[in-house]
């Protein structure tokens, strides 16, 4: 970490060096309004969906012929669905979902990305060029009929959505941990280590990989963000989240047959999935100007 | 250059044999093994003779020989929902939808995000740049599908401008008015993300391109900003935003799958779907590595353009 921390620096603000981590968060906050609102946005979105078993809503799942369609109301604040199931009380649980999935198909995506990262920038030569290989392969391809595969074989529990999401998405973040590990392996601190008696797995995982920190961060917070999207366009096609559990992407299934009778059907669910990966993406920026300085304005 | 293209092969045909290989692994470990491409409703006796023609009874690398050869010769089996027709004819018969649907929303990627992309750039952090680059922004976090739905609902439901679904009317069907009204929801939709990435991209290489000596050469010779923009910049920037050109595929073949759903698009991505939905396995196998191949064909090509548009690039 010292390495980086002192090549630290910041052109819009002198004096930087001086400046806390805190402090930097919150000046490059304050630039960036829109994560500035992603971040008040996930902590709402997180703290709601983790306390939504004490709250005062109607059942997600109950169905009510007789209260279809309802109008918002105090009982209802954001009305009924088709099958008289409370909106807000569905929105707030498909969150969990979508959000669980979004952060475990991420974390997965890094863990999967370090090792492989690691382990093919450490050794280079043969075991390098066959993961390179297969990274170049599997990003050149459209991975998303693969998760149709793996779906149409296996079924779609979230078990098996974030491991199959995890699966086809690692590629880059991969590459990024290569070529950290291949920037800093032959640098005196590892000669050192080495010198000192360090096994090849601590030179990996306790040296190097630490090294690649800052950008399994910045990676980790914009893929919640890219996993979530395809959570939704899965269960969206009837092959992710099943019902009757309620996901931001499978409330959009039948919205569209609804929409003379309730066109907020389709707005809310949309809204959210936006929203959320709106706030993932752009924290995700905000991170890599803190903790990445030399990633900035490269990388689109 | 031949010697780089031979390479450039070579690491096609590896990466189609890693992506057969990764399907044969996938059925080898689905539960009930090859089983997977055969019918359930037959009987055990039937079920044993077909195992039997389809080798299960085999050591698994002669199993995995013989797919590899079925794949490489087009035979991918038959449909399991669609009464046993073959996969590779039903993949013929779809693709025309997909490539018009596809080479529509690439067409709009390039028309549409290269220029953005140079006027954002002109327009470094002023107010306009900053608009474009929010809405890129929002492009690439916006869901297709929801998209996709917010504009049936403004244009098909509301407005009555735009139908909702289909790739044409029945009984008009050489009008190319009619065709164009079917084309513009998806192809919008298809193209949304790999419009704002190509945005971003342009952007950011006209920026790097502006910082070169050559610029900054013809800038104190005091050439118009026009000249140095259109004859100077342009031809260097526009070069690396080709291989976006890899990106974006992918990128809209893998959206095609939901999009083509959305608006009853009857091409290989509604045709994946529907058999990942029907659980038809050798159909949705054969689509995903019929696909993979296509996407890794059209890599190829471009990359061997790259170096015809880019006299500096030169391969050994």
């Amino acid at each position: 970490m010292s390495v980086q921390t002192r090549n630290i620096r910041l052109k819009e603000s002198p004096g930087s060096r001086s400046k806390t981590i805190w402090k930097r968060a919150r000046w490059l906050l304050g630039k960036n309004k829109l994560a500035a609102f992603g971040l008040i946005y996930i902590v709402l979105i997180t703290v709601t969906v983790l306390i939504e078993p004490w709250l005062p809503l109607g059942s997600p799942t109950r169905i009510s012929l007789l209260d279809q369609f309802l109008p918002p109301s105090l009982e209802h604040p954001l009305g009924t669905d088709e099958n008289g199931r409370d909106v807000l009380a569905r929105l707030i649980v498909g969150g969990r979902i979508s959000l669980a999935v979004g952060v475990a198909g991420a974390v997965l995506t890094v863990l999967i990305a370090s090792t492989v990262g690691v382990i093919s920038g450490f050794f280079g030569g043969l075991v390098d060029q066959l993961f390179m290989r297969l990274v170049d392969g599997l990003m050149s391809i459209p991975t998303f009929f693969f998760l149709l595969v793996i779906v149409a074989i296996w079924g779609s529990s979230p078990a098996v959505l974030i491991v199959s999401l995890a699966l086809t998405r690692w590629m880059a973040v991969a590459r990024l941990v290569r070529s950290e590990v291949l920037r800093f392996k032959n640098q005196e601190f590892v000669t050192a280590a080495r010198g000192l008696g360090a096994s090849n797995i601590r030179l990996m995982f306790h040296h190097l990989l630490p090294q690649a920190v800052p950008s399994l961060i910045v990676a980790t917070s914009i893929n919640v963000g890219v996993v979530m999207l395809i959570e939704a366009a899965l269960s969206f096609l009837g092959l992710g989240i099943l019902p009757p559990t309620p996901s931001w992407g499978n409330m959009l299934t039948d919205s569209q047959y609804y929409i003379w009778y309730a066109p907020h059907l389709a707005v809310y669910p949309g809204l959210m999935i936006l929203f959320s990966v709106l706030a993932f993406n752009s924290l995700g920026d905000v991170l890599r100007d803190l903790l990445d300085p030399r990633m900035q304005g490269n990388e689109p | 250059m031949f010697n780089y293209l031979l390479r450039r092969l070579l690491s096609s045909v590896i990466v189609l044999f890693i992506v057969v290989t990764i399907t044969f692994f996938m059925i080898q470990l689905a539960p009930g093994g090859l089983s997977i491409l055969m019918r359930p409703d037959i009987t055990a006796e039937e079920a044993a003779r077909l195992a039997r023609n389809l080798g299960l009874d085999r050591p698994p690398h002669v199993q995995y020989f013989n797919w590899l050869r079925n794949v490489l010769t087009g035979d991918f089996g038959q449909s399991l929902a669609y009464g046993g027709r073959s996969v590779l004819e039903m993949v013929v018969e779809r693709l025309p939808a997909t490539l018009y649907l596809g080479l529509s929303a690439m067409l709009l990627t390039l028309v549409l995000g290269i220029p953005t992309g140079i006027i954002a750039a002109r327009n470094q952090n002023n107010a306009i740049d900053q608009v474009l680059s929010f809405f890129s922004f929002l492009g690439l976090a916006t869901p297709n599908f929801w998209l996709g739905i917010m504009l049936i609902v403004l244009f098909s439901v509301e407005l009555n401008w735009l139908p909702a679904s289909g790739i044409r009317s029945s009984g008009d069907e050489l009008s190319f008015w009619n065709r164009l009204k079917h084309l513009v929801m998806p192809a919008v939709v298809l193209g949304t993300s790999s419009v704002a990435t190509i945005v971003r991209y342009t952007r950011s290489s006209w920026l790097e391109t502006m910082r070169l000596d050559y610029v900054l050469v013809a800038r104190s010779k005091g050439l118009s900003r026009r000249h140095i923009d259109y004859k100077h910049i342009l031809r260097n920037a526009i070069i690396p935003v080709i291989t976006v050109f890899g990106i974006a595929l992918p990128r809209i073949v893998g959206g095609a799958a939901v999009v083509e759903t959305l608006f009853s698009w009857p091409g290989l991505g509604k045709l994946a779907v529907d058999a990942a939905l029907r659980r038809d396995t050798p159909l949705i196998l054969g689509v995903t590595i019929f696909i993979s191949a296509a996407v890794i064909l059209s890599n190829l090509l471009v990359d061997t353009l790259y170096p015809v548009l880019d006299p500096r690039i030169r391969y050994e």
